[in-house]
């Protein structure tokens, strides 16, 4: 199969990847993206736009860095999804797709994790030393600010 | 995120760098001039390790995590 060659139906689900072949991370999912398409290839159309040939295509789905994946259903941009994907990752994209399951955003909790984290050792390293009012309030700041980064992001806004 | 140029070890080292120059200083551990400053620069490893994002590594266009230094810009 050419995958190139295959044109996006406008009522059939399709996955767009644009890649190029200087890309080494579009070459490290190929193997994972070609065999889940493959599962789904009655449900899904996979359409790859090479960015080096197909530059002007690249430029009007707004990709400015491969490998990028675009989610098209019904004429409508469902996701977007850009760099590394893992095959569970790539498997979510087509079972989005496919099914209508909602595709989950990738969750970055190492922010909150961190601060919650850091906070926790001000606010202890505070009571040791002194206690210090200073260092409780750095870390309790930081704490209160990770928890409602952590929760934010758990209700999906 | 795309905008972040900090590995996980960089933004741990800088989260923990942070912490020990703040507890340092507020705590009382360290008096004069090194004292104050770390009071203040210590704001900095942990802000930028917890944000993932150096703004000194955006300058010297540097970056310590590699899954996005294997995102390729469209055209290069």
């Amino acid at each position: 199969m050419t995958p190139e060659s295959v044109q996006p139906k406008t009522q059939v689900p399709t996955l767009i990847e644009v890649w190029a072949p200087w890309c080494s991370a579009c070459r490290a999912v190929e193997p994972d993206l070609l065999a889940v398409a493959e599962s789904y290839q009655s449900e899904v159309v996979l359409q790859r736009v090479d960015a080096s040939t197909h530059h002007s295509r690249a430029r009007d789905l707004g990709v400015l860095g491969t490998p990028s994946f675009v989610g098209i259903k019904d004429g409508r941009e469902m996701f977007r999804r850009t760099g590394r994907q893992s095959r569970t990752e790539i498997e979510g994209m087509f079972e989005a797709l496919a099914n209508d399951v909602h595709l989950q955003p990738r969750r970055r909790d190492n922010e909150s994790i961190l601060a919650v984290a850091a906070g926790a050792v001000l606010i202890g390293a505070g009571m040791l030393t002194g206690p210090s009012l200073p260092l409780a309030i750095i870390g309790g700041t930081l704490m209160v600010g990770g928890a409602g980064l952590w929760l934010r992001r758990r209700r999906g806004d | 995120m795309s905008f972040m140029n900090e590995a996980g070890w960089d933004r741990i080292a800088r989260v923990i760098l942070g912490v020990v120059m703040l507890v340092l200083g507020w705590g009382g551990m360290v008096d004069g001039v090194v004292g104050t400053v770390f009071m203040f620069l210590g704001f900095v490893p942990l802000i930028t390790g917890i944000v993932g994002w150096c703004p000194l590594y955006s300058i010297f266009r540097f970056r310590t995590n590699t899954d996005a230094r294997e995102t390729a810009s469209v055209g290069s």
